[in-house]
């Protein structure tokens, strides 16, 4: 697609217009899907994929050479967060399916040299979580997606979630620790 | 919601203002502030216990998901064109061929192949599809459809062909009559001479390039795909590339880089006949070196195929290759065609074109091949044709690299492996020993794609480097390090096998590779793969010896006992012990009589589980008597001390093993178990930083204490097993076995009248089951665990008249046991661990009926509804019989 097309939906978006984003939605994906895919393809060795790094490139590649003003870039970076959890999280789902790993039954001291294994990945209990953050404060998840899905600076998400920055530093400062006693178990 | 949203609030609210405080004031300040909720008051402590300015390892997690996801096959699952990839076929110079499907109106197989060559920019791209539209055209009955090609966004280049479901050529010929030979070769003939007539040459005809399908007709792959690499490599040149080209089947002009023509494709169709004929190499190439190719190719002289042995080869056949296989192009048959109407003639019996050499030509050549030897290197050189020339010396350089790492890895493997290996000790040594082999092997891999010889020599040493992983990680996890590498043989020796490279006695070893495989993949709860690498064992064992069949079923046995299968895995041990009775004898190697002892062993443990208990002793001393065999011929084997403390364990557990059908003489097991200690601990001894030894002996104390009939020995052995697993070195195994150690503590201390110790061994398996959770909060066994320490801490604690908290801890036990049975709701193992926790908690409730028959009333709810929506569950079924059952007594 054209970059005008591009800068155009965005501007469109942040002006207030709903089907902008909904035009905008299926192009950004498939623009981080395609790089996570060339990332996976070892066409970058040597590099450490970092979702926060595929997420820039994804905007560099769909905005060109334009300048775009960092307000925008924000706009941007807030969508591409949450995709970029859910091709995460899509993974997981898939690795999970073929492994079958989660159901290992623990050794117990009668079985014949017996076995456990299978990795599980962390990923899919931080959505579920994150799911449930959701459904109390939504706004709190938002902070997270962006911050830990697409490394947002607090003055950007702000600026996105239109609160003042404060806010999202409590914000970010009570989601953390919420979702990390969540992650960590009930502590009695 | 709403009232959740409030209480969210009203808990943000105080946790912001408690965390303006200092650290020490947090806690009295929350708990002044939500004075009379104690909940409220919990939450907001939770939050603080977890507070902290970094982010809490949540960027980490997300980027290691990011880390784990780069590290797939990028390709598999993929889109390319209206195709998606499923899986790989196998590995080439030039790309990858990966099984494909294509899903929109019908589903259609297909091989994509993805080019290992880049055409990022629009030249490269421009020229991949004006060759590729050169190939579309060709549609002969004998050669592989192009369906498809292109490139992707990131200009990889790719192509779809017709999949072919057929075998090797050279397999299918080895069977096939001189006549049917010569008939298949014929219609190979046909399908090169076609394409000729397209004005497409081949370029890289092979027998690894044709395959044979089930109506018997051959099929030719690649058609001018060494055209398009070359293309692109080499730009417009017609020069060759040696990376991708087969020396073996490469025409003289070919390696000197001159252009190519029809004759070149006779040339290769020469060679492959050559092979049909003897199946042997007509070249075989000791090295890459580009002079040794040069020499061998471009001035040795071609014996006839007959020289291999195949005297009915001599004249007109012999002839017929000679002539088709001249270094001088000018002397070939000058079309296909020429070469087709010989093979004609011969089959008609009429007397065919081709003609031995002249005794005067052949002189002539020999003066020559004299003076060229007599000359210098610098003579060498000069026949080289220019683009070699400014390449050969690096490419010498790489060359004798890449044979002293070969070297290298080989002595560490075979010799020096091999002396160390019998002996106990060393693990480290050992260790080591692996570890360098394979950055040795991993690194040559890469750049063997073009030599069978060396593919299959470095298939051998990851398999011996798999199997010693595997022998030394009895435990969990582990067995992903056997699995990678058992699998890079693997990769190795299927693809050998699909070129039809493979030898008898190399696929015996191959089926036996396989066998590892399926015993590792189900270690590591890969059932699914576990089934497949057994399936493949079975079908290449056909045909092959007793011992390669028995492997095979061996490992059927194995992936079926796995899946559930008992009777039919019962029925495959048999079969294949059997076949091994036919032919192991007292002086057959070990590794056949422990296989031999392993799949007696393997039967008869299912046949203790099935009840069928005399018929698993009789197995269990058959193999005994093997390996008493063993140990006289080899009393130093470590594996034959492996299998003998194995054997000793399971005869143990049949005997008398308390917690699985046995034949209740417990003396005589216990008796047994001790015979395995002793051998353990020998072993142990001289291997000191084995963790997986000191595993085994901590287990085999577990088993022996089950089997005391008085509790306080019981408990004394129960002690001996638990002091080894604290010097375990893996903290995760040693956690796990704490906790099935500290359950049976508590059984055995209560059973002493020592509720004071059995209560706090039960706090601390909950403890360590909440750790163990912590650490792996996603795993529902995890969850069910924590969940049923805590409903077992609280009904002990209601039999022991400690009412006071247990109400608490039978409702966080459930919540545990509910989250286990909602991650996992069609697995009977959850709903039936919960459907006992609220079972104890009615128990726990009999001094108030009423109470009592609610909660049961709410377990029948429970599984109504469950049944309802999994109405085929028998498991759901059977339980709720049960629930019923329970709730009309309580009434």
């Amino acid at each position: 697609m054209a970059d005008t097309e591009f800068t155009g939906l965005l501007s469109g978006w942040r002006a207030g217009d709903p089907a902008a984003l909904d035009r905008l939605t299926p192009l950004v994906f498939d623009e981080l899907h395609r790089l996570a895919i060339h990332y996976m393809a070892g066409e970058r060795r040597g590099h450490t994929l970092q979702p926060t790094a595929l997420v820039n490139e994804a905007f560099l590649k769909l905005s060109g050479d334009r300048a775009i003003d960092w307000e925008s870039r924000s706009h941007f970076v807030a969508i591409a967060a949450n995709h970029m959890r859910r091709i995460l999280v899509d993974y997981a789902r898939k690795k999970k399916a073929e492994k079958r790993g989660g159901d290992a039954a623990p050794v117990t001291l009668k079985d014949d040299h017996a076995v456990t294994g299978g990795a599980m990945a962390e990923i899919l209990t931080l959505d579920e979580a994150l799911d449930r953050l959701g459904k109390v404060d939504e706004r709190k998840l938002r902070a997270v997606e962006m911050r830990f899905f697409g490394g947002m600076e607090m003055q950007e998400i702000a600026l996105v979630l239109g609160v003042h920055a404060k806010t999202i530093q409590n914000d970010l400062r009570m989601a953390t620790a919420w979702l990390r006693s969540e992650l960590s178990g009930a502590r009695a | 919601m709403d009232l959740a949203r409030n209480r969210w609030q009203l808990v943000e609210a105080i946790f912001l203002e408690a965390s303006t405080r200092s650290p020490e004031d947090r806690e009295r300040f929350v708990r002044e502030r939500c004075a009379g909720d104690d909940e409220l008051c919990f939450s907001v402590l939770k939050l603080i216990a977890n507070d902290g300015t970094a982010s809490g390892g949540l960027d980490s997690m997300v980027a290691k998901a990011a880390v784990e996801l780069a590290a797939e096959d990028p390709w598999i699952g993929r889109r390319v064109g209206s195709y998606e990839i499923r899986s790989l076929i196998g590995r080439g110079g030039m790309g990858s061929v990966y099984r494909a499907e294509r899903d929109d109106d019908f589903r259609k197989e297909a091989a994509v192949k993805i080019l290992n060559f880049s055409a990022a920019d629009e030249h490269a791209r421009k020229r991949f599809r004006r060759e590729r539209q050169i190939l579309a055209p060709l549609e002969h009955p004998n050669i592989a459809r192009l369906l498809d090609g292109g490139s992707t966004l990131e200009g990889t280049p790719y192509l779809v062909m017709e999949y072919i479901d057929g075998r090797p050529l050279l397999v299918h010929c080895e069977t096939l009559s001189r006549a049917k030979q010569l008939e298949l070769f014929g219609a190979i003939c046909d399908a090169v001479q076609y394409a000729h007539q397209k004005l497409v040459i081949h370029r890289d005809i092979k027998p690894g390039n044709i395959l044979v399908d089930r109506s018997g007709s051959p099929k030719l792959l690649d058609f001018g795909i060494a055209k398009l690499a070359e293309a692109d490599t080499q730009g417009e040149l017609e020069s060759p590339s040696t990376n991708i080209m087969t020396p073996e089947y490469a025409s003289p002009e070919q390696v000197r880089g001159e252009p190519v023509s029809v004759t070149t494709d006779v040339y290769a169709l020469g060679c492959v006949l050559y092979e049909i004929f003897t199946g042997k190499r007509m070249h075989r190439l000791s090295s890459r070196d580009p002079l040794e190719i040069a020499r061998a190719v471009c001035h040795a002289e071609t014996p006839p195929p007959s020289s291999t042995g195949a005297k009915d080869l001599r004249g007109d056949l012999d002839n017929i290759v000679l002539k088709a296989v001249q270094k001088d192009p000018a002397r070939r048959y000058q079309s296909v065609e020429r070469l087709r109407e010989d093979i004609g003639r011969y089959l008609d019996g009429r007397p065919v074109l081709a003609r031995p050499d002249s005794f005067a030509y052949r002189a002539v050549k020999f003066a020559k091949r004299n003076r060229l030897s007599i000359a210098a290197a610098a003579a060498v050189t000069v026949a080289l044709a220019a683009g070699f020339v400014s390449t050969w010396h690096q490419a010498q350089i790489a060359e004798r690299r890449f044979n002293q790492v070969r070297g290298l890895a080989n002595k560490l493997m075979f010799d020096f492996y091999d002396r160390i290996a019998s002996l106990p000790g060393a693990m480290e040594a050992r260790t080591a020993v692996v570890n360098t082999a394979l950055e040795y092997l991993d690194a040559l891999s890469k750049e063997s794609a073009n030599d069978p010889g060396l593919q299959w020599e470095l298939s051998e040493a990851y398999t011996r480097v798999a199997q010693v992983q595997g022998f030394h990680s009895v435990s969990a996890g582990r067995f992903q390090d056997s699995l990678a590498t058992i699998s890079k043989a693997l990769a190795l020796q299927e693809s050998l096998l699909r070129r039809g490279l493979l030898t008898q006695e190399q696929k015996e070893k191959t089926v036996g590779a396989y066998q590892n495989l399926t015993q590792w993949s189900i270690s590591a709860l890969q059932r699914p793969a576990a089934k497949q690498s057994a399936e493949k064992a079975m079908a290449l064992s056909e045909g092959l010896s007793p011992g390669a069949r028995a492997r095979a079923l061996d490992a059927m046995g194995q992936a079926e006992a796995a899946m559930g299968d008992l009777p039919s895995a019962v029925k495959r041990y048999g079969e294949a012990i059997a076949l091994w009775r036919s032919v192991v004898t007292a002086s057959s190697p070990v590794a056949d009589t422990c296989a031999l002892g392993y799949a007696l062993m393997r039967r008869s443990r299912l046949l203790n589980f099935l009840g069928r208990l005399e018929e698993a002793l009789a197995g269990y001393e058959e193999e005994r008597r093997w390996i008493d065999l063993d140990l006289a011929r080899f009393p130093h084997n470590v594996q034959v001390k492996q299998h003998s403390l194995l054997n000793y364990e399971m005869i143990g557990t049949l005997l008398g093993l308390p917690d699985r059908p046995n034949l209740g003489r417990r003396k005589e097991g216990m008796a047994m178990l001790d015979k395995a200690i002793d051998v353990a601990r020998e072993q142990s001894a001289g291997d000191p930083t084995s963790g997986a030894l000191i595993r085994v002996r901590a287990l085999l104390w577990g088993k022996r204490g089950a089997m005391q009939t008085d509790t306080r020995l019981a408990l004394a052995d129960l002690e001996k097993c638990g002091d080894l697993i604290e010097s375990m070195p893996d903290e995760i195994e040693r956690a796990e076995l704490r906790m099935s150690y500290l359950g049976d503590k508590a059984q055995y201390l209560d059973k002493l009248n020592r509720p004071v110790e059995a209560r706090a061994a039960l706090v601390e398996l909950a403890r360590v089951a909440e750790s163990q959770l912590e650490r792996r909060p996603d795993n529902p066994t995890g969850v069910r665990v924590h969940g049923e320490a805590l409903v077992e801490l609280a009904s002990f604690d209601v039999r022991h008249g400690r009412r006071g908290d247990a109400g608490a801890l039978f409702e966080r036990g459930l919540d545990r046991l509910r989250q286990a049975d909602r991650m996992s709701p069609t697995d009977a193992r959850y709903i039936t661990a919960l459907a006992s926790g609220m079972e104890s908690q009615a128990r726990s409730l009999e001094n108030d009926p009423a109470k009592a028959r609610v909660a049961r009333q709410a377990i029948v709810d429970l599984l109504t509804a469950r049944l309802r929506a999994q109405p085929d569950s028998k498991p759901v079924g059977k339980l709720l019989a049960q629930a019923q059952a329970a709730l009309a007594k309580s009434k």
